[in-house]
């Protein structure tokens, strides 16, 4: 294989690894009222980085899902759509968080496990 | 600033009417926050860049399937498309043989015949695939975007089905050759139906002499008679996809007859039908013609007691 075969495949691998946790990511930031911009900043602030394309479609199938609410703030100088997790969405985030936990754990020692036997 | 409502233009055209002005705002107050104080061109064009591709930002707001037939669908698509299409091309093709030997009038050399056969034949198969590709792939892509649940979802396997999963026995299968039958009738009977002026009649010389019936009340029936032709090809394409006998399909064969053999029966009591002149030829008298005519009835009748019948009890076995 060509070493940029082996990037691109990478890349795909990882951008696959990453989508399933992005919902969990944006879920995260919205126990208070957030709109689009400020969003990605403090994602990006946990160096979590998100294609504008995805995150706004993402907030709203999350709206149509019902996990958040949104509502127009026009009493600035520049309107803003603010996103909030629904009394719902809270139940469904603490759960997701509980899962996510579990996998992380679980996958810790797996992956500690191999690099131990590696070592013998 | 002409650079951003172009964009956010390219962004909502390709969005339904009803999202398009709320996903406007957002963009727009969005692309704001990005940009710093008094921006310069290079300014909004860095920021419009980071957006990403308006064709990608659009498709990601569409919940619309950016596919015609998805894996739901796709195996039962290309299993029926493998069925009716050699049908359908062999339906076509026997038709088009039977068509040109009637119009013979034996004026063309042989080689003629057999060119202006072929030049045909070909023309007329590959609108049959071109059709028959269109409404099948136009069906299952209708299908996709309704919430029909059609076939039963694969999230609720459970190992037990293959238990319930034995092979129907051999006699309740439908054979190949009953569904090229039954294509094969339906295609016969439209285009006799829809032909009858030039088909149905004593032909003397290439021309037909005595019609058997009046065209115009012959065609009066044309919504029934198209009902019927189109509920025996669904009825098929059931059959195709159900594989063989059921109570179910059993009870739709009897529905399909039964409304059959009444727009048939219903034809034949209309006192109009029949063409004078071919009464004439025939100079029967009038209670020996009704005979006749109340025969051919009861024909129609058996043979569709009789498929009906059969489907009871292939579904029974």
């Amino acid at each position: 294989m060509k070493v940029g075969e082996v990037v691109t495949l990478l890349n795909s691998l990882v951008t696959e690894l990453r989508r399933g946790t992005l919902t969990l990511a944006v879920l995260s930031q919205l126990r208070s009222p957030q709109y689009g911009y400020s969003l990605v900043q403090s994602l990006e602030k946990s160096g979590i980085s998100i294609e504008q394309s995805t995150l706004y479609p993402l907030l709203r199938r999350l709206e149509k899902q019902e996990l958040v609410t949104s509502s127009w703030d026009t009493t600035e100088n520049r309107p803003r759509k603010y996103y909030v997790l629904s009394e719902y969405g809270r139940e469904i985030f603490e759960q997701l968080k509980a899962e996510w936990e579990k996998t992380t754990s679980e996958l810790g020692s797996l992956l500690k496990g191999e690099e131990e036997r590696e070592s013998d | 600033m002409n650079l951003i409502e172009t964009y956010i233009g390219e962004v909502t055209r390709r969005l339904p009417e009803s999202n398009r002005e709320d996903i406007a705002l957002e963009l727009r107050s969005t692309i704001g926050d990005m940009l710093p104080e008094n921006p310069s061109e290079e300014d909004v064009k860095s920021v419009l860049n980071e957006l990403g591709s308006p064709v990608q930002m659009a498709n990601g707001f569409r919940d619309w399937p950016m596919h015609l037939i998805g894996p739901q669908y796709f195996e039962h698509y290309v299993k029926l498309l493998k069925i009716v299409m050699p049908i359908a091309l062999t339906v076509t093709f026997i038709l088009f043989m039977t068509a040109n030997v009637i119009d013979y009038t034996g004026t063309e050399t042989i080689g003629a015949v057999f060119f202006h056969l072929l030049g045909d034949a070909i023309s007329g198969l590959w609108n049959t695939f071109i059709q028959t590709l269109f409404w099948i792939t136009l069906v299952f892509a209708v299908l996709e975007r309704t919430n029909l649940k059609v076939t039963e979802s694969c999230s609720t396997w459970s190992a037990d089905e293959l238990l319930k999963m034995t092979p129907p026995p051999k006699k309740k299968k439908i054979s190949k050759f009953e569904l090229f039958s039954d294509l094969l009738f339906a295609a016969v009977w439209a285009t006799l139906y829809y032909n009858a002026e030039h088909l149905l009649g004593i032909i003397r010389n290439g021309t037909l002499d005595v019609p058997f019936f009046n065209n115009d009340v012959l065609l009066s029936y044309w919504p029934l008679v198209s009902l019927a032709l189109l509920t025996a090809v669904l009825l098929a394409l059931y059959k195709i996809l159900v594989g063989y006998w059921t109570q179910r399909l059993a009870i739709a064969n009897a529905v399909h007859h039964v409304f059959a053999t009444a727009v048939v029966v219903m034809m034949l009591l209309n006192e109009r039908l029949i063409h004078d002149d071919f009464t004439k030829f025939l100079s029967l008298s009038e209670t020996l013609q009704n005979a006749l005519l109340a025969a051919v009835g009861l024909f129609f009748v058996i043979s569709a007691a009789i498929d009906i019948g059969k489907g009871f009890w292939k579904a029974k076995l």
